[in-house]
C-alpha cells in the first residue's frame, strides 16, 4: 500500500481508547496459538480480495470511494491498489456474554496508519439474549451494506456500487450501538427477524482535499446518531436506516479562500457580497450538517439474488457530497456460476454553479476557484455493469466485471480527472480474488 | 462405567465409519434436560443461521438461551446438513457467515471437531446444540430432529 507507514509512528494521534484496544489486540495476538473448542478463547478469522482494474481512458482514473488518492492522480493506469486489501480479525469470548473483537483492514487509502486500519476495536456484552451492546469502535452502520464493504466474499459484484458507496469513506465509529432482535411470526407464517438498532459516536477519516506534500484534510464527524431497522425472512433482508452527524472541522488547505470569501462579504458591496457569503457557507466543511437516508431490500433463494437500495445524502454546505442514489442488481447461479447485471445511479442535489457578479481582480483568486470546487465535487453519473462470480472452491471466488460510466458535465466527483481532460464515458474492466478464512 | 462408555464410543465410531459409507442419517441433538421435545427444520435453521438465540418454549418458562456448535468448515456432514436442513449449499453459507461474522453482527458459533466432541459437549451442557453423525448419538443425548439425506 502506497501510503501506508509503519504501525507505530501514528500512535500519538491515538485516542486512550483506541490505545486500550490495542493492548488488547496485542494481547490477543500473543495467544494466538491457543486451542479454541468453545466459546470462550481465541477465534481468529479473515478476509481478502486481490483485485486488478483497468480503465480504457488515460485522463480519468477511479476510486473505490473519495478517501483514495491515485499514485499518478489522473495518469494512473491499469493496477491493483482500488480493490485489493486484506483483514484480519480477532473474536475473544470472555464469557457466554461477552466478547472483544478486534479488526484491521490493510487496503489503499490517503494517509493509511494503525488507527486508521483499525476497523473493529470493541466490546460486546449480551446483557439479555436478545440484545447487543457494542462499546469501542464498531462499525458504521448507515445503509444496506455499509458495516461489510470491505468483505468482497460476501456479495456478489467487484465492489459496491460506487454511485451509492463511493461518497461515503466512513467505514467505523467511536462509540456505542444496540441492537435488539426479536423472532417473530410473520403474515405468511414464515419467521422474521428484527433488528432495531441505535449507534451513537464519532469517527474520522483522512480525505485527499487539498492534496500535496503536506495536504489532506483529517474529516472528523461528531455527533454521529444513526437508527436501523432490519428485518430479516428466510428469503428477504429489508433494510431502513438513518444517520447523522457534524462535520468537526476544516479543510486547512481552504483557508485563505475562506479569509478572503469573509473579507468581500465583510465588504458591503452589493450583491457580490451576498454572494461570497453565500459562498463562504457553502465551501465550509466544518459545522455542515449531514444525513443519509436508505431504503434496502436483498432476496437470496439460493437461485436468485436481487438487491437494491434508494438512498438520500443531505448537507447543509454543498462542499459535502450529496444528493440521491439508487441501484439495482440481479443475478442467477448456475452451479458454481452466478453472472449478474446492475445498473446504478447518483444524482446530486445541489446544481452547476455560475458566478453571478463581477468580482473585478478578485475573479481568478478567489470567485472562480469557489465556484470550481463546488462544482467538482458533484457526482453525477450512471452505471451499467455486468459480471460473473465463479465460486470454486468453498470460501474463494473469482469476479470478472465491466462497467460502463457515464458521467454528466461537473457530475466528475467519483473520478480523478484531468480538468482539460472531455471522458464523459469510462469502461472499466475489474478481475478479483475474494477469500475468508 | 468408563469403560463401559468407552467401549460405546469405540462402537460409535465403528458404525461411524460403516454408516459413513453407507450415508447415514444427522440427528439434531441437545441435552437431556432441555425443556424442547422436538424441533422443526425451521426452528433449527434460525439458530444455525444466528437468526434466532432460543430454544422455542411453551411461554411458560423462561426462554433457554442456546449454545450452537458447529463442525468445522470443511467437514461433509456441515455440507450435508445445511443441504438437508435448508437447502443451502455450502458456498452460499460461507458468504452468509462471512457478513454476519465480519460485520460483527453474530459471530460464528463455536466450532468443535467432529461427532464424537459435539456428542460428548452437548451432553455436558444443557444449553447446547449440535448435529452429528446420527450413528454417533448416545443416551447422554436427546435428538430433537432426524433428518435423512
Amino acid at each position: 500500500m502506497r501510503e501506508f507507514d509503519f504501525f507505530w509512528l501514528h500512535r500519538e494521534n491515538l485516542s486512550s481508547l483506541f490505545s486500550l484496544a490495542t493492548r488488547v489486540l496485542l494481547v490477543l495476538s500473543a495467544l494466538a496459538n491457543v486451542p479454541a473448542f468453545a466459546e470462550e478463547g481465541l477465534h481468529l478469522g479473515g478476509f481478502g480480495t486481490l483485485g486488478y482494474n483497468y480503465d480504457n481512458k488515460p485522463d480519468i482514473a477511479p476510486a473505490r470511494d473519495v478517501s483514495q488518492l491515485p499514485k499518478h492522480n489522473y495518469a494512473t493506469g491499469p493496477g491493483w491498489l482500488v480493490d485489493s486489501r486484506v483483514g484480519v480479525q480477532f473474536e475473544y469470548g470472555v464469557s457466554p456474554n461477552i466478547d472483544l473483537v478486534g479488526q484491521v483492514v490493510l487496503r489503499d487509502h490517503f494517509k493509511a496508519d494503525f488507527d486508521s486500519s483499525t476497523e473493529l476495536a470493541y466490546v460486546s456484552v449480551k446483557p439479555q439474549p436478545q440484545l447487543d451492546i457494542r462499546v469501542g469502535r464498531i462499525n458504521y452502520d448507515a445503509f444496506l451494506m455499509s458495516d461489510y464493504r470491505n468483505v468482497g466474499y460476501a456479495y456478489p459484484w467487484v465492489r459496491p456500487p460506487a454511485e451509492f458507496y463511493g461518497l461515503i469513506p466512513i467505514f467505523s465509529v467511536n462509540g456505542i450501538d444496540a441492537a435488539y432482535n426479536i423472532l417473530t411470526e410473520d403474515f405468511l407464517a414464515d419467521d422474521a427477524r428484527w433488528r432495531i438498532k441505535v449507534q451513537a459516536g464519532s469517527s474520522r477519516y483522512s480525505a485527499p482535499v487539498g492534496s500535496g506534500k503536506d495536504g489532506g484534510y483529517d474529516f472528523t464527524a461528531e455527533n454521529l446518531v444513526g437508527l436501523s431497522v432490519t428485518r430479516q425472512t428466510e428469503f428477504w433482508r429489508l433494510k431502513m436506516a438513518h444517520s447523522r452527524f457534524i462535520v468537526g472541522n476544516e479543510v486547512p488547505a481552504f483557508a485563505p479562500l475562506h479569509q478572503g470569501l469573509d473579507s468581500v462579504a465583510a465588504a458591503g458591496v452589493p450583491a457580490i457580497s451576498a454572494e461570497a457569503a453565500d459562498l463562504r457557507k457553502n465551501i465550509s466543511f466544518k459545522d455542515a450538517e449531514i444525513g443519509y437516508t436508505t431504503l434496502g431490500a436483498a432476496y437470496d433463494d439460493g437461485t436468485w439474488l436481487a438487491q437494491g437500495e434508494l438512498g438520500y445524502a443531505s448537507s447543509t454546505a454543498n462542499v459535502v457530497p450529496h444528493g440521491r442514489m439508487g441501484y439495482a442488481s440481479l443475478g442467477r447461479r448456475l452451479g458454481e456460476w452466478m453472472p449478474f447485471v446492475m445498473v446504478s445511479t447518483s444524482r446530486p442535489d445541489n446544481d452547476v454553479r455560475y458566478a453571478a457578479n463581477d468580482w473585478g481582480a478578485y475573479n481568478a483568486i478567489m470567485r472562480d476557484p469557489a465556484f470550481h470546487i463546488l462544482n467538482t465535487i458533484r457526482i453525477e453519473q450512471n452505471t451499467v455493469s455486468i459480471g460473473a462470480r465463479w465460486d470454486f472452491s468453498r470460501n474463494a471466488a473469482l469476479k470478472l466485471q465491466w462497467d460502463r460510466t457515464d458521467i454528466k458535465p461537473s457530475g466528475y466527483g467519483l473520478w480523478w480527472r484531468n480538468p482539460a481532460g472531455t471522458t464523459s464515458r469510462v469502461d472499466l474492466l475489474s478481475a478479483t480474488l475474494d477469500f475468508m478464512f | 462405567m468408563r469403560k463401559i462408555l468407552n467401549s460405546a464410543i469405540a462402537i460409535c465410531l465403528l458404525s461411524l465409519v460403516w454408516q459413513s459409507a453407507v450415508r447415514a442419517d444427522i440427528a439434531v441433538i441437545v441435552h437431556p434436560d432441555n425443556p424442547v421435545p422436538s424441533m422443526t427444520p425451521r426452528e433449527v435453521s434460525n439458530l444455525y443461521l444466528g437468526r434466532a438465540r432460543s430454544f422455542s418454549t411453551d411461554g411458560r418458562t423462561a426462554p433457554l438461551s442456546a449454545s450452537v456448535y458447529e463442525l468445522p468448515l470443511d467437514c461433509a456432514l456441515r455440507e450435508t446438513f445445511f443441504r438437508t436442513l435448508n437447502g443451502m449449499d455450502i458456498k452460499q453459507l460461507n458468504a452468509y457467515w462471512a457478513r454476519l461474522r465480519f460485520s460483527g453482527e453474530v459471530l460464528p458459533p463455536a466450532t468443535l471437531p467432529d461427532s464424537r466432541a459435539v456428542v460428548e459437549t452437548v451432553s455436558h451442557k444443557r444449553s447446547a446444540i449440535g448435529y452429528v453423525d446420527a450413528a454417533a448419538v448416545n443416551n447422554a443425548v436427546k435428538v430433537v430432529l432426524r433428518l435423512k439425506e
